[in-house]
C-alpha cells in the first residue's frame, strides 16, 4: 500500500491548512509585533463585511476575514477540482459521446468529493478534535467551517445524484437502474444529506436546539449508512470507496467514545442548583461538590432531570472554591473596597442575607478538603429553564441532583503561548459571560488586568462581588448594572492612550452577548488600523451562546 | 440496536482492511494502493471477447458472471479451462501489449494468474490450465498452420472517426467480440481492442483523479 495520501487534496488540505495557518504563533515575536497586529486587524479579525460576526444578519452568520479566506480557498478548490482535470479519449467502447462521458466522470467526481468534505467536516464538529490541540483556532471557528464544508458536501451530493440520473436517462437504462438496491440506498443517502440543511437552519437551532441535535446525528448517520450500502451493492469492498465512510464513521465513533471516557473518568457528582436572588429568576448557580475544575467549558449531563438522560450541555467553568469560602467571602464583601459606585450595597446586602442552608452546613466543616466547581448560567429555554423552574419551586430556592461532567475542554484554541507574551489583559464581559473571564483573571497574576463587566441584573453582580473582591491587586474591576460601558473609549484608552510602562502586547478578551462581542471586535480592529501608536494585541472572543 | 450492529461490523471490517493480505488489485483507494486495470492492454483484450460463448459456456443458465451493465454468461472456471479463449488472449496480449503499455513479463504473468476467470476484480482461485507461455506458443502454432492452409481471411471493419488502431493482422483472422461463439483461435480486432483500451485507460485515469482531488 503506497503512502501517497498527502495527495488527497480536499480532505488533506481542509484538515492541514488550519495547522499550517496556526504556526505563526510559534514565531517568538509575532504577538508583540505591531506590524503583525496591524495585519491581523486588516486581514484576520474583522467581520468579512458589515460589523457583525457573532450576531446573525438575515439569519446567517458572517465569517471573519480570516475565516472567509479559508472558506474562499476551500470553495475555490471544491469548484475547480470538480470541473477539472479529466482525461477524455473518444471514440471508445463505453461512453458513446464526449458529453455522456463528461456527465459520468464529473458526476462520479462530485460523489467522491462530497465524501472528502464529509470526512473533514466530521472532524471539525468534534469536541475532541485533534485540531483543537494543534491550532489556535477556536471551536466556534471550526463549527462555522463545519457548516461551510457541509454546504459543499450537500452540493456535491446533489450534483452526483443529478448528473448520474441524467446520464442513465440519456443512456436509456434509468428505469432498470432505479430498481437496483445501490440506487435506492443512494437516494436514501442524498435525501438524508439534503434534509440536514432545513433541520439545521439558525432558527431551528435557536428555537428547538435539542431537536436540531437529535435530527443532526440521526440524519448524518443515516447518510453514512445510505452511502455504505450505495457502495456495497455495486462494489462491496472491491474498490476502496467504502474507506471514506469508514474514516468518517471512525472519527465519529472515536469522538463519542472519548466523550464517554472523559465522563467516566470524572465520575458522578452532586450538583446544587441555586436560583440567584434579585435576578428575576434569570440566573442560576450550579455548584458541583468535590470537583476542582480550573477553567474552560464543561459539558454537564443531568441524567435525572428529564427523559432525555443522554443530553449534555456546555457551561463555562467559573472556577473552583473550597467549600467554606462561600461564607467567608460573603461576610467580607461589605468591608472590602468597592470599585463600582453604580452598584450600591443594597443588592449585596440582600445577597448576604440569603445564606442558603447548604452553605451554612458547609461552614461547619471548615477543613473540608474537597473544593467545589462553580458554574453560572443564564436561564433560557431548554435545560436551564427546567433547572431554574425546579430549583425555584423548592422552598430553599435550590435543588440537589446528580450530574455527570464531561470535560473541561479548551474551546478557545491553543492561545497560551500568545497570552503568555501579553503584558496586560483587558476583559470586557457582559452578563453571564463573566464566567469565562474569571479563570483567566485568576491564572495571570503577573499581568496588568482590567475587567469591565456590565450586567443587566444587580443580583448577578452581588453574587459575584465576593469573587471579584478576592482578586489580587493586579486586577482592576469595574462593574455596571443595567447600562453598558462605553466600549469605544475603553478600547481607545487601553490600546492607544495608555501610559508608557504598559506598552507590551494586550490581550483583549470579550465574553458576552453577540452585540457586545461585535462592538469590541469592530472597535479594536478599527482602532489598531487607524492608529499609529497602538499596542500590539490579541483578540479572544469567548463565545458563550453557541 | 441496528446502529450498534452496524458499528460493530464496520469496526471489524475496518480492522480487516489493515490486516495485510494478498490482493490482486492492491488495497486502498484507486490510485493509492489499488489499481483498476493494471496493465490496461491485457484488460482490453479480455473485455472484447468476454461476452462470446465458449465450448464450456452453459446454454441454459442465465446466471450473470459480469456486472449489471455488462452481463457475462461464461463462468470463471470455464474461462480458465477453455484452450481457445486462453490462446486468443495470449495472442492478443503478445500483439498489443508490446505496442502499447509494454508491461513486464512478471506483470503479465500476474494478470494471467489472477484475472482471466473473473475480469476486472482479480482472483487467484481460478488457475488457467495453460501457462501464458504455453498458450502463446500454441497460438503461434495455430498461426503457422493457418498460414499454410489459407491466406489471411480478414474482413475489413469500418474504423470509427478519430480512432487510430494499430495495423496488425494474423492469418487466423480477427474476432470483433460480440456474443457470437469463439470456437477457434483468433486475433482480437484492432478497432475493438483500441475502443476498449481508450475506455479503460480513461476510466482508471479519471478514477485516480477522483481520489487525488478528493
Amino acid at each position: 500500500m503506497e503512502a501517497h495520501f498527502h495527495r488527497i487534496t480536499i480532505t488533506i488540505l481542509a484538515i492541514f491548512l488550519p495547522i499550517l495557518l496556526s504556526l505563526p504563533r510559534f514565531i517568538p515575536s509575532t504577538t508583540t509585533s505591531r506590524a503583525w497586529s496591524k495585519l491581523k486587524s486588516i486581514f484576520i479579525y474583522p467581520a468579512a463585511f458589515s460589523k457583525h460576526h457573532r450576531e446573525p444578519v438575515a439569519g446567517a452568520l458572517i465569517p471573519t476575514r480570516g475565516q472567509i479566506m479559508y472558506i474562499f480557498l476551500l470553495s475555490l478548490l471544491n469548484l475547480i477540482l470538480l470541473v477539472a482535470p479529466y482525461t477524455i479519449t473518444q471514440p471508445q467502447s463505453s461512453f458513446t459521446s464526449r458529453s455522456r462521458q463528461l456527465l459520468s466522470i464529473i458526476g462520479n467526481r462530485a460523489g467522491q468529493m462530497a465524501m472528502g468534505n464529509v470526512v473533514a467536516l466530521f472532524l471539525f464538529s468534534s469536541r475532541n478534535s485533534i485540531l483543537l490541540y494543534l491550532t489556535d483556532w477556536s471551536h466556534n471557528t471550526y463549527l462555522l467551517l463545519h457548516r461551510w464544508l457541509g454546504y459543499w458536501a450537500v452540493l456535491h451530493t446533489v450534483i452526483h445524484s443529478a448528473m448520474l440520473w441524467s446520464y442513465y436517462v440519456k443512456v436509456g437504462t434509468y428505469s432498470s437502474e432505479f430498481l437496483r438496491l445501490y440506487w435506492i440506498w443512494g437516494i436514501v443517502g442524498t435525501v438524508a444529506m439534503c434534509a440536514i440543511v432545513p433541520f439545521s437552519l439558525p432558527i431551528i437551532r435557536k428555537l428547538f436546539y435539542e431537536f436540531f441535535l437529535v435530527s443532526h446525528v440521526a440524519l448524518s448517520l443515516l447518510f453514512l449508512v445510505g452511502y455504505y450500502y450505495h457502495i456495497w451493492y455495486v462494489y462491496t469492498y472491491n474498490w476502496g470507496y467504502e474507506i471514506w465512510m469508514f474514516v468518517a464513521a471512525g472519527i465519529w465513533a472515536v469522538e463519542r467514545l472519548v466523550r464517554v471516557c472523559r465522563m467516566v473518568v470524572r465520575g458522578s457528582s452532586t450538583a446544587i442548583v441555586t436560583v440567584i436572588p434579585d435576578t428575576d429568576e434569570e440566573y442560576i448557580k450550579i455548584e458541583i461538590e468535590g470537583k476542582d475544575l480550573k477553567g474552560g467549558v464543561a459539558y454537564l449531563c443531568f441524567p435525572t432531570l428529564s427523559w432525555r438522560f443522554w443530553e449534555t450541555h456546555p457551561f463555562s467553568v467559573s472556577g473552583s472554591i473550597p467549600h467554606h469560602q462561600q461564607d467567608l467571602t460573603h461576610s467580607g464583601s461589605n468591608s472590602s473596597s468597592d470599585l463600582t459606585p453604580d452598584t450600591d450595597t443594597n443588592p449585596e446586602k440582600r445577597a448576604s442575607v440569603f445564606v442558603t442552608p447548604s452553605s451554612t452546613v458547609i461552614t461547619t466543616e471548615p477543613h473540608d478538603p474537597h473544593p467545589s466547581t462553580i458554574f453560572y448560567a443564564r436561564t433560557r429555554s431548554g435545560i436551564t429553564k427546567t433547572l431554574t423552574n425546579k430549583a425555584f419551586g423548592s422552598d430553599t430556592k435550590q435543588m440537589r441532583l446528580r450530574v455527570l461532567i464531561e470535560g473541561p475542554y479548551n474551546h478557545s484554541g491553543r492561545i497560551h503561548s500568545q497570552l503568555a507574551q501579553c503584558s496586560g489583559i483587558l476583559c470586557i464581559a457582559g452578563g453571564v459571560g463573566i464566567t469565562a473571564c474569571l479563570p483567566l483573571l485568576k491564572q495571570n497574576k503577573s499581568k496588568e488586568i482590567k475587567l469591565f463587566w456590565s450586567s443587566r441584573k444587580a443580583g448577578l453582580v452581588a453574587e459575584l462581588r465576593p469573587t471579584l473582591n478576592a482578586f489580587p491587586e493586579n486586577v482592576e474591576v469595574e462593574t455596571l448594572v443595567g447600562q453598558r460601558f462605553d466600549v469605544d473609549s475603553i478600547i481607545m484608552r487601553e490600546l492607544v492612550d495608555c501610559e508608557e510602562r504598559s506598552k507590551g502586547a494586550l490581550a483583549v478578551v470579550v465574553s458576552g452577548p453577540p452585540g457586545l462581542a461585535d462592538d469590541v471586535r469592530q472597535m479594536v480592529t478599527r482602532t489598531v488600523r487607524s492608529s499609529k501608536r497602538s499596542r500590539p494585541y490579541l483578540l479572544v472572543d469567548e463565545a458563550f451562546n453557541w | 440496536m441496528v446502529s450498534l450492529r452496524i458499528w460493530l461490523t464496520s469496526s471489524l471490517t475496518t480492522l480487516q482492511l489493515y490486516i495485510p493480505q494478498a490482493h490482486a488489485d492492491g488495497t486502498g483507494l484507486i490510485g493509492y494502493g489499488k489499481t483498476l486495470y493494471n496493465p490496461t492492454c491485457t484488460f482490453a483484450c479480455r473485455n472484447v471477447i468476454r461476452k462470446q460463448t465458449l465450448a464450456c459456456t452453459p446454454s441454459s443458465s442465465s446466471e450473470n458472471h459480469g456486472t449489471a451493465h455488462n452481463p457475462v454468461s461464461t463462468p470463471p472456471k470455464c474461462f480458465v479451462q477453455d484452450h481457445v479463449f486462453l490462446k486468443t488472449i495470449a495472442l492478443c496480449i503478445d500483439t498489443y501489449c508490446t505496442l502499447s503499455d509494454k508491461p513486464s513479463a512478471k506483470l503479465i504473468e500476474d494478470y494471467w494468474a489472477s484475472h482471466l476467470g473473473t475480469g476486472t476484480l482479480g482472483n487467484y482461485e481460478y488457475v488457467p490450465v495453460l501457462s501464458y507461455k504455453d498458450a502463446l506458443a500454441a497460438a503461434r502454432l495455430d498461426e503457422e498452420n493457418a498460414r499454410g492452409s489459407n491466406a489471411s481471411s480478414s474482413t475489413p471493419t469500418s474504423i470509427p472517426e478519430g480512432l487510430k488502431p494499430y495495423k496488425v493482422t494474423s492469418p487466423l483472422g480477427v474476432t470483433t467480440g460480440g456474443s457470437s461463439a469463439l470456437n477457434a483461435t483468433r486475433l482480437v480486432g484492432p478497432v475493438q481492442w483500441q475502443l476498449q483500451y481508450n475506455y479503460l485507460s480513461d476510466f482508471e485515469t479519471n478514477e485516480k483523479g477522483h481520489s487525488t482531488m478528493t
